[in-house]
């Protein structure tokens, strides 16, 4: 390779990486969080914590009182089992507009709208990680895009890196040189974690844009039936067309123990009514089954008779359906257990870490030598960074203390929550580009340690959990939370208190560096 | 500057994705729908790697020009497999 060569790859791994990197480190602080959306489920609805879970009975109560105030959902109702996502039964469907609902049974078996306390922590972090809390379509599509060039930054920095990778991979150089210290560092972790990047890029894409590849595929290669061959093999069974005739469905403990009969294994979570009080409803039974990444499986059986109109099962599915399965189940890691939900965890918040380092990466190896006057884009990009990257995680902590601290009951309580993390993230952001980096780095991340603090504390407070209580009643979420968050203070203490050392003892000519009034005397 | 190669590589590299996961529909054995999946999820992969290749061509003006021909010879190819009915993923 020549070496001009070398430099494009350079240069392009650079841009791609700097443009995709802020949206990544908040797609990836916030995912990485978002691994545990079932234990934030459980810590932000602190009312049903203690409640036992429901039955299959319950699904049947629920399925009834549904169908019966909206006739909409008779068509197609969904039912979440109980224990899926919280102790109680979930049902969805579309009203005649298209506007999805959803409702469940309270503890008196009374049908409600809404979870008792008004909180979405767990979906809007979630929504933060897929669209960086942009409008849901726009937010999608840039994501998507945002793959796309962190793909060609990591096949970029794989050919910079690939002729000295095995020499230089473990170098960690922990000398006086700073700079060369955060790039063994940015390329030990970027290395490491290269196929769990592959993996995210990829899927990222794909389940951010991948109607536009069906829609090229389709339109630009070859016409619309191929995409609507494609579309067509994700869905079980086609939606029957009533009889007339009603007929009550069976239970749901009947349709369970049917499916489980026909794929042994079979863990399912939800049920997906079709025509449910009609001759010809269909019930499909969606699951998954352990040791296999395509964990996916599904049957559908017919309410007259309980025969099976279709099945999804390995080695009998269209490819779509087993590969859409290996990608969520790449991306989600919800294929191992709890020790695979910690990996991917942790190589989120690595992940997070490489984007950040990347960036301070680019400006300090740009700065002027032995020179005081630094370009001002030097000064923007380190503001952007701080602004972005600890905005994110200040107002993630800011969105946790809201579940907790807005009073139950407001009007909008929810929508609040997500008010809190623009404001909190717009306020940091202008902060960062107002005052000198390092002085906003280390205020922010002060102000991210306290706040990330106070969230065992504020939930202690609100629902009189301490976390060893929690886990002593069985509560392992909560526990596991509270704890995750102090230790979260810690970490960003910790950096904090690194940045502050780094700006009064570091190299005086790097943007991190903050003069102290006396140096700024003798400079003059 | 490389962004005379990257533009190439983004704005030629979609197509020519289209015609290769095109011509993996048209050709590989089995359904539309299960050959259309392989093709879908080889195309972002075919879009950055022609991308990247692009960008490690020794001039804008070779990019370009190399994504042009490889596109016309690509959609060429599908155009001349379909019309000849050899193509399985449509009646064309």
């Amino acid at each position: 390779m020549t070496s001009a060569t070398l430099r494009a790859f350079t240069t392009l791994h650079t841009w791609t990486g700097l443009v995709a990197g802020f949206a990544l480190f908040i797609a990836f602080y916030a995912g990485a969080i978002t691994v545990f959306h079932g234990a934030l489920h459980d810590w932000e609805q602190p009312a049903l914590r203690g409640e036992a879970t429901q039955t299959p009975a319950h699904m049947d109560a629920l399925r009834a009182a549904v169908t019966e105030a909206h006739p909409a959902a008779r068509e197609a109702l969904t039912v979440l089992l109980p224990g899926f996502d919280g102790p109680r039964a979930v049902a969805f469907w579309q009203d005649e507009a298209g506007e999805r609902h959803s409702a469940s049974l309270d503890s008196e078996g009374r049908l409600a709208a809404d979870a008792p306390l008004d909180s979405a922590l767990a979906e809007h972090i979630n929504r933060i990680h897929f669209t960086l809390g942009l409008p849901v379509t726009p937010g999608i599509w840039l994501m998507g895009f945002v793959c796309l060039a962190y793909g060609l930054a990591l096949v970029s920095g794989l050919i910079i890196h690939l002729p000295t990778l095995v020499t230089s991979l473990f170098a960690l150089r922990t000398g006086r040189n700073l700079k060369r210290f955060w790039q063994d560092a940015h390329n030990i972790i970027g290395v490491l974690s290269l196929p769990f990047h592959l993996v995210f890029a990829f899927t990222g894409a794909l389940l951010c844009i991948l109607a536009l590849f069906v829609a090229g595929l389709s339109y630009v290669a070859m016409d619309e039936r191929v995409g609507g061959a494609f579309q067509d093999a994700f869905e079980l069974i086609e939606a029957p067309e009533p009889a007339g005739e009603p007929l009550t469905g069976p239970d749901s403990a009947t349709l369970l123990a049917r499916a489980e009969k026909a794929l042994p294994g079979m863990t399912p979570f939800m049920l997906q009514h079709h025509a449910s009080s009609d001759a010809k409803g269909i019930t499909e039974v969606h699951g998954v089954v352990d040791g296999r990444l395509a964990n996916r499986v599904a049957v559908a059986l017919r309410h007259e008779d309980l025969a099976i109109a279709a099945t999804h099962a390995p080695g009998e599915r269209p490819t779509a359906t087993a590969a859409s399965s290996v990608v969520t189940s790449l991306h989600f890691g919800n294929f191992g257990g709890p020790l695979l939900a910690w990996l991917y965890f942790l190589l989120g918040i690595a992940g997070a870490f490489l984007f950040y380092s990347g960036n301070l990466l680019w400006i300090e190896s740009r700065r002027r030598r032995r020179q005081s006057a630094q370009p001002a884009t030097h000064r923007l990009m380190a503001g952007l960074t701080v602004g972005v990257c600890i905005g994110c995680c200040l107002g993630v902590s800011g969105l946790f203390l809201a579940s907790k601290l807005l009073p139950a009951g407001m009007e909008a309580r929810a929508d609040w929550e997500l008010r809190v993390y623009y404001l909190v993230f717009a306020g940091s952001l202008a902060w960062a580009l107002l005052r000198p980096p390092p002085r906003a780095a280390v205020e922010l991340l002060a102000v991210t340690a306290v706040l990330t603090a106070v969230i065992a504390p504020s939930n202690w407070l609100v629902t009189g959990d301490l976390p060893w209580a929690a886990a002593a009643r069985g509560s392992w979420s909560v526990a596991a939370i509270d704890l995750a968050a102090l230790a979260g203070a810690i970490a960003f203490a910790m950096l904090a208190r690194a940045t502050w050392r780094r700006a009064r003892c570091g190299d005086p000519h790097s943007v991190w560096f903050l003069p102290t009034r006396a140096s700024d005397g003798e400079a003059a | 500057m490389i962004a005379s190669r990257l533009s190439a590589g983004v704005l030629l590299g979609f197509p020519l994705a289209c015609a290769v996961g095109g011509l993996i529909t048209a050709l590989a054995p089995g359904s539309v729908a299960d050959s259309a999946a392989w093709a879908v999820l080889l195309m972002p992969l075919l879009w950055v790697g022609t991308a990247a290749t692009a960008v490690g061509c020794g001039s804008g003006r070779r990019a370009w020009l190399g994504l042009v021909i490889a596109n016309a010879a690509t959609f060429a190819l599908l155009w001349g497999l379909r019309l000849g009915g050899l193509a399985t993923g449509s009646g064309a």
